[in-house]
């Protein structure tokens, strides 16, 4: 919102740059990480979208203004594009009704997900990459929902709190059904492939050393498993067996094994027959060179289209690595040639909201584009049309940058709410304490004002650890330097629960406890809050009983974390929750 | 013209990746350790442990100090280790004529445990460490002389993602030392050089020495509180000017 007041979105150095916590959180976002959307933005298919006409006309927005490019009224081009690619021989049409449909309302982030397992309506689980156990808000929740499944799947690099649930702690493992298989993988820098970064740059990546022993990259492992099942359905049958029966894994494999070019050209997208477009003939069997080029009749497939273009007749643009640029394009530190962005190896989206309706840059000495001599200069423009043709904010339906966006459960200004859980029992200037519309379970007790918890409690993150700590634990360095579970406190606080630097506590929440040792120091200080002194301590996330052994590291943050999440995207609310802290 | 480090503490964010690079480089194990109320941890330099940050807090006039020192032997131009070593076992401590690098060779483990006392005691910066009950050698930082060899930088220093660490030709590190020195005080009256004509690891700090570490900085003119053989280190060293 203030980016787009300031003017400051399509210019060089400006717009809103997320800083994700994982190289690749771009990429895996864009294919499709989150369950509201299918590959690149596509909205998941619901109940009542029971035919691909019905889901077209449902998800594709109406424009009457000529002047919009409402870029979004291709929908159905690149939705048929993706069917294409996951089931190469049906029709499009066919090919929606294998895909799974999501109820109208049904939700299906991460806390509502480890809610519906808790209640049993979860068979098995794929826990891929990931370490639930720990990573997720409410710990105890989450691994108490392990056990209603029937099996589960844990594909990583070590075994982890999520893969050994069974044997943790407070479980016995006589009372428990599931059946847990360990698939060891290879880790990153052991795998071809490309990385996406929140410029929407897709970097390709080179094998560096080979995957240790017997230990396979993530595309082996779900191709030959696909494999498998559709081997399976084909000799057993089964309930519903055409939607297996109809994709292609071994397009994705090359001699037996995991082919990431081959998978990289099926996310750009072939002509699936001779097509004429304008005066040029594209033969079937070739790479679309953009998604202009996508056909919602069957005719293309693309298996991501804001990815087409990236693997082409040209060759993989993401492995370029080639440092040319224009005096112009150098002035901005754009480097067109090197890797690939998405879309169309544009480098600064919205970029025509950088010019005037002449094309003139409004800042001449960091110009992104400028129309000169009847064409576009500089970055790729969004869209090729003459300056003042169409509005710059080409996927919005009205063409406008939004300062507030449709749709969103709260809003449309943002407004301060407490955390569900909090110090105080009115807010001081507003007659609604809570967030209405926050993501949470009623009948899960929230501490508003308790006297048993009566402290502030924030999770957060140290250099040396990753994440759950999965990895960085396992580095002998990294947990010689930070080795253990802490707490940080005031010297106040510490002084009024009789706890010295160096002691040992208990933290307890509503939903948990865990053990730390204390660091007592002023970097922490109480607050004042309406007239009352409140107390906030700080625990790092990083740790899990599995490792080190005998749980000497201590236990996970998020055993106290409450399942509450945002109102739009479920993240857990785990930097604002209340704690008791005493001396173990 | 020895090579010198210019550590800049006005860009020190503590990360760490100067010390896990250093074992990583050198081979070094990771020492069995505890949370005990402070993110320093190893406790302190060993013989696995030849650069350590250190963390540091105080309040004062009501105003978090919250600083880092990554430590690391100062490589000095005259050693008084290799000075009171070369007493006992000739050049079991070596400095080498073209990097000035001062490193403890394996014949370091012939001293016995009283000498490798009395020269972990000379070093006015408290460096040198070795195992008691063990006949094994001395350690401490080598200035990754191994990798100069093969003109990379020393681990530390590739590894630091701030610019805090620095190392090259004496003059242009001592150059850029003075150069920031000038920047820094503008806004921290306190800034310093530790010992700049004394040692090839000159540091920035911006804040009274000791708040960093007991051992930041070599006490210059109290003989009163250095050990013996310090003091004739000093004695018999060159005149030293403080810049």
């Amino acid at each position: 919102m203030i980016q787009l007041l300031l003017g400051n979105v399509g210019v060089a150095g400006g717009g809103i740059n997320a800083l994700r916590g994982e190289s690749n959180v771009q990429g895996s976002t864009d294919h499709a990480l989150l369950f509201h959307i299918i590959p690149a933005y596509l909205p998941t298919p619901r109940a009542s979208h029971a035919t691909l006409d019905e889901y077209n006309a449902k998800n594709t927005p109406k424009s009457n203004d000529p002047k919009s490019a409402n870029w979004w009224q291709n929908r159905p081009k690149y939705m048929a594009s993706l069917l294409k690619s996951m089931f190469p021989a049906p029709d499009p049409a066919v090919g929606y009704s294998y895909l799974p449909k999501l109820d109208d309302s049904q939700n299906g982030s991460w806390l509502k997900l480890f809610d519906e397992m808790s209640k049993g309506r979860f068979k098995g689980f794929f826990a891929w990459g990931m370490n639930p156990a720990c990573s997720g808000a409410n710990s105890n929740k989450t691994r108490k929902a392990m056990t209603t499944l029937d099996w589960m799947v844990n594909v990583n690099i070590f075994e982890n709190e999520t893969g050994a649930f069974w044997k943790g702690p407070g479980m016995d493992p006589k009372k428990i059904k599931t059946e847990v298989f360990f698939l060891p993988c290879a880790v990153a820098i052991e795998k071809e492939g490309s990385i996406t970064n929140s410029g929407r740059l897709m970097q390709w990546r080179y094998v560096g050393p080979k995957p240790l022993g017997e230990t396979k990259p993530d595309g082996d492992l779900i191709a030959e498993l696909a494999l498998k099942v559709k081997e399976l359905y084909a000799h057993e049958g089964g309930a519903f067996p055409e939607p297996l029966l109809s994709i292609d894994p071994a397009g994705w494999m090359k001699d037996g094994a995991y082919d990431p070019h081959a998978v990289a050209k099926i996310v750009n997208g072939y002509f699936l027959v001779d097509k004429k477009i304008g005066e040029t003939l594209y033969k079937a069997g070739t790479l679309v060179p953009s998604f202009a080029m996508l056909q919602a009749d069957g005719s293309t497939s693309s298996g991501n289209w804001i990815y087409c273009g990236s693997y082409t007749e040209k060759g993989n643009q993401s492995a370029r690595r080639d440092k040319s640029q224009t005096p112009m394009q150098a002035n901005i530190d754009l480097y067109p040639n090197w890797a690939w962005a998405w879309p169309v190896n544009r480098r600064i989206i919205y970029n025509r909201a950088s010019v005037d309706l002449t094309g003139k840059p409004y800042a001449p000495q960091k110009a992104v584009i400028a129309w000169e001599d009847g064409k576009w200069v500089g970055d790729v423009p969004d869209g090729g049309w003459k300056p003042g043709d169409k509005h710059p904010f080409i996927m919005t339906a009205e063409g406008f940058g939004r300062l507030y966006g449709p749709g969103l459960a709260d809003g449309p200004f943002p407004e301060y709410y407490e955390p569900l859980e909090c110090p105080v029992s009115k807010h001081p200037f507003s007659k609604q304490l809570h967030n209405p519309t926050a993501l949470q379970f009623k009948e899960e007790y929230k501490a508003v004002c308790d006297p048993k918890y009566p402290f502030v409690c924030s999770t957060y993150r140290v250099t040396e650890h990753w994440q759950t700590g999965h990895m960085t634990r396992h580095t002998p360095w990294l947990l010689e330097a930070e080795p253990q579970m802490f707490c940080e406190m005031s010297p106040e606080l510490a002084k009024m629960r009789g706890i010295k630097n160096g002691d040992k506590v208990i933290l307890e929440s509503v939903r948990g406890e865990t053990w730390a040792m204390a660091i007592v120091t002023p970097r922490l200080k109480p607050f004042t809050v309406m007239g009352n002194t409140v107390h906030q301590v700080g625990i790092p996330w990083h740790y899990g009983w599995q490792y080190p052994e005998n749980g000497e590291g201590g236990d996970s943050a998020n055993l106290l974390t409450p399942s509450v999440g945002d109102p739009n995207t479920g993240i857990p609310e785990t930097k604002a929750f209340m704690v008791n802290v005493r001396k173990a | 013209m020895p090579k010198t480090f210019f550590i800049d503490l006005s860009k020190c964010t503590a990360c760490r990746g100067c010390q896990v690079a250093c074992k990583q480089w050198n081979k070094l194990p990771a020492e069995k350790t505890v949370q005990r109320g402070t993110h320093q941890n190893p406790a302190d330099v060993s013989v696995h442990t030849y650069k350590l940050v250190r963390f540091s807090e105080k309040m004062e006039g009501g105003r978090m100090k919250f600083v880092f020192f990554p430590e690391q032997c100062r490589h000095c131009i005259i050693p008084p280790c290799k000075e009171v070593g070369d007493g006992y076992v000739e050049n079991a401590i070596t400095q080498d004529q073209k990097t000035g690098a001062v490193v403890f060779t394996a014949d370091t483990a012939k001293f016995t445990e009283d000498q490798k006392q009395e020269i972990q005691e000379s070093c006015p910066y408290n460096i040198p460490r070795y195992e008691k009950g063990k006949a094994a050698p001395m350690a401490k930082c080598t200035m990754c002389f191994d990798r100069l060899a093969e003109g990379m930088p020393p681990a530390c220093v590739k590894s630091c993602p701030t610019g805090t660490m620095n190392f090259g030709e004496r003059d242009e590190m001592l150059a850029l030392a003075k150069k920031r020195l000038a920047e820094v005080k503008k806004t921290k009256p306190k800034a310093q050089l530790l010992n700049p004509d004394d040692v090839n690891v000159v540091y920035l700090v911006e804040e009274d020495p000791k708040l960093y570490h007991e051992w930041a900085v070599a006490d210059a003119g109290l003989p009163g509180t250095m050990t013996r053989k310090q003091f004739f280190a000093k004695v018999f060293g060159p005149v030293r000017s403080l810049a």
